[in-house]
């Protein structure tokens, strides 16, 4: 973290330098030539990014447990995959096209419950993003596409979003699956922005956890999870950017869940200690509230502290008992009603090793989850890393009912 | 009471009038100098940085920056392990987002430092608005005459409490800095090079175009920062809008 901080600082120090402002500069130009050919053009707009995974997962089905009794949700033991993601975009005058391609391949042995001894394996090409913006002025923008469209300060999860909850961050080499949208941002001045929302399909919002690659952890389908419809939405969407502070506020209109309003807000205290907010609220009891504070100490490292509240969470001791009474919908990214999250962050901890820690702590149930991120920087192209999750809590609890660890071991190369 | 004040301050400022008037030249020089560092309706070009530590090359990074006072927009190029990592700022927010992270992370303005230094506080940098100057005697630097100025932050937005500053009396350009944390204690030096060049008012001039770092706390450590392919042109609020901010 250090080296990589000095480094971008350096850019920061570059850029700042070439930042002087002057509110009567007098008028400059370009020391570059001043036409560029049609080729140019799209050389300069063009940027890709070529980036390998393959990475292997071991697994331990919680046993006994309320939920999975038996595996019979099918949790496989081991799973083998391979992530090649292409990324290309292209910035020409006024348009904006970008495409995410990927091809995953999943194999997976169970070892526990009704499957154990079997193994199987599936591949899919699939397009993750795939979006067309085009700058009708300076100030407006229409899309449309598929996008991953995420937002708001938070690490838990993001309670603003109408469209998906989830937003990775449990396990960053997982990639959160691109929602289908129609979109139009007016970018009035440099404080505020409106976005108009409608998300036209569920994109792949569905069939990305087939392969048992749920951000959560890696349990596989969720089948049971009541209303797994796609709801069609539309946000309005207002952000205002003031002098070390944001704010946004998103009414919603759902089809079938009706009106709701997200928001979200960050304060930046100091130089080092950061604020923020985020939640929503609409029809049925529907309200939900985040609230967090950052603390960068000098040498980088980073502590994050997070309360999570969902009023309609469910407080029945048995987990399973939430499913059977329909208190849990697919929007949920946890089931309960109240969570603490605590994280640590240092990159760079040891010569090129990054290393995040994170705790969930489900008030509700006293079950908890156990992240440890680490990466190694290899070399300029190889990124190695661990994914560790544990979990503990009893046998019917949120945590405690699933899984008892699971260990995401890989490789990206990036080109 | 408040009559009083006004009265002793419209006395104050007639018999000073002649410093008001010798603070206005000196702020005109180090205008001057911001001019080839930068241009408020905006820059886009290629930072290659290089950090050294224990005389050993540990990184090099290419960054592509859009930057526009104190609002900043980059992309990283290089090396291919960080492709894609982008670095936002605007308004004194900061927000951090690299492919596999779903969204922007807010950031604080510390976390992109070295030691003390603040990304956010640096990247407000702007010598003759933010700085009040003291005037010390001329030196040579490298066999050029120079202005010294001792300058001393106006506002809490900046990185550092002090800096003193060298700046060309020929050229008119900064060509060192040392840089002071708020505890008076010396952590940094830079020494600007200017061989880019752009036209300003049709007239051309020097313009930034590398930067040598020293961190003093420890030796060994530099950093090398080269500007290439300047283009000063007017940057839209778009450019720096968290809702179009992601590839």
């Amino acid at each position: 973290m250090k080296h990589h901080c000095w480094t971008v600082f350096s850019c920061a120090a570059a850029i700042s330098l070439g930042a002087a402002n002057a509110s009567d500069e007098p008028v400059s130009a370009s020391s570059l030539p001043e036409r560029e050919s049609f080729y140019e053009e799209i050389e300069r707009g063009f940027y890709s990014r070529i980036n390998v995974l393959a990475f292997g997962i071991t697994q331990q089905p919680a046993n006994p447990s309320a939920l999975n009794p038996d595996n019979v949700l099918g949790i496989s033991r081991y799973q083998a995959v391979l992530n090649p993601r292409i990324d290309l975009n292209l910035d020409f005058r006024r348009l904006e096209v970008s495409v995410k391609e990927r091809f995953l391949y999943v194999w997976q042995r169970w070892e526990d419950g009704l499957p154990s001894g079997r193994e199987d394996s599936t591949a899919q090409f699939y397009l993750n993003e795939g979006f067309a913006r085009y700058r009708l002025l300076d100030d407006l923008f229409v899309s449309f596409g598929r996008e991953n469209l995420q937002w708001g300060p938070s690490v838990l999860l993001s309670s603003s979003n109408p469209f998906n909850p989830q937003n990775g961050r449990n396990n960053p080499r997982v990639e959160v699956p691109g929602l289908d949208y129609a979109r139009t941002v007016w970018v009035p001045d440099s404080n505020w922005s409106v976005s108009f929302i409608a998300n036209t399909s569920p994109g792949r919002l569905f069939s990305a956890n087939v392969f048992g690659l749920d951000q959560t952890s890696f349990i596989g389908p969720a089948t049971n999870v009541e209303g797994r419809r796609f709801e069609q939405s539309y946000a309005l969407k207002a952000d205002f950017t003031g002098d070390g502070k944001y704010f946004s506020i998103i009414p919603t209109y759902r089809n079938q869940n009706g009106y709701q309003v997200g928001f979200f807000g960050g304060w930046n205290v100091s130089d080092a200690l950061l604020l923020y907010s985020e939640g929503s609220a609409g029809e049925q009891r529907d309200f939900e509230v985040q609230a967090g504070t950052s603390y960068t100490f000098e040498e980088g490292e980073t502590i994050n502290i997070e309360y999570y509240h969902n009023e309609n969470g469910c407080l029945l001791d048995n987990i399973r008992d939430c499913f059977t009474t329909r208190q849990i919908t697919y929007r949920d990214v946890y089931y309960r009603q109240d969570y603490m999250m605590g994280q640590f962050t240092d990159n760079k901890i040891i010569g090129d090793l990054n290393l995040n820690l994170r705790w969930i702590h489900d008030i509700n149930d006293q079950s908890n989850q156990i992240i440890g991120i680490f990466e190694y920087e290899a070399n300029r192209n190889t990124l190695l890393y661990v994914i560790a999750n544990g979990y503990t809590g009893g046998s019917k609890s949120e945590f405690g009912s699933l899984l008892n660890y699971s260990l995401f071991v890989g490789a990206g190369y990036t080109f | 009471m408040h009559n009083l004040y006004i009265s002793i301050l419209s006395i104050a400022s007639l018999l000073f009038a002649t410093d008001v008037y010798a603070a206005q030249s000196v702020h005109d020089i180090l205008k001057r100098a911001d001019e080839s560092r930068g241009n408020v309706v905006g820059i886009s070009w290629e930072v290659v940085i290089e950090s050294v530590e224990a005389q050993r090359t540990t990184d090099t990074m290419v960054y592509n920056i859009k930057a526009r006072g104190f609002d900043i927009s980059g992309l990283s190029l290089e090396p291919p392990k960080y492709k894609g990592n982008k670095v936002l700022m605007t308004n004194n927010n900061m927000w951090f987002y690299k492919p596999g992270l779903s969204k922007p992370i807010p950031i604080a303005q510390r976390q992109k430092l070295l030691g003390n230094a603040a990304y956010g506080d640096i990247a407000s940098t702007n010598y003759a608005e933010d700085y009040e100057p003291t005037v010390l005697p001329d030196e040579t630097i490298e066999g050029e005459d120079c202005h010294v100025f001792d300058l001393k932050s106006k506002n809490d937005k900046t990185t550092y409490d002090r800096i003193m500053y060298w700046v060309s009396k020929k050229r008119l350009v900064g060509i060192k800095a040392d840089y002071y944390t708020v505890s008076g204690k010396k952590f940094k030096t830079a020494d600007m090079e200017f061989k880019n060049t752009v036209k300003v008012d049709a007239a051309t001039r020097p313009f930034i175009s590398k930067i040598t770092m020293h961190d003093t706390l420890i030796n060994e450590n530099v950093t090398y920062m080269s500007m290439n392919k300047p283009q000063l042109e007017a940057l839209p609020d778009y450019i720096f809008n968290l809702n179009l901010f992601m590839k």
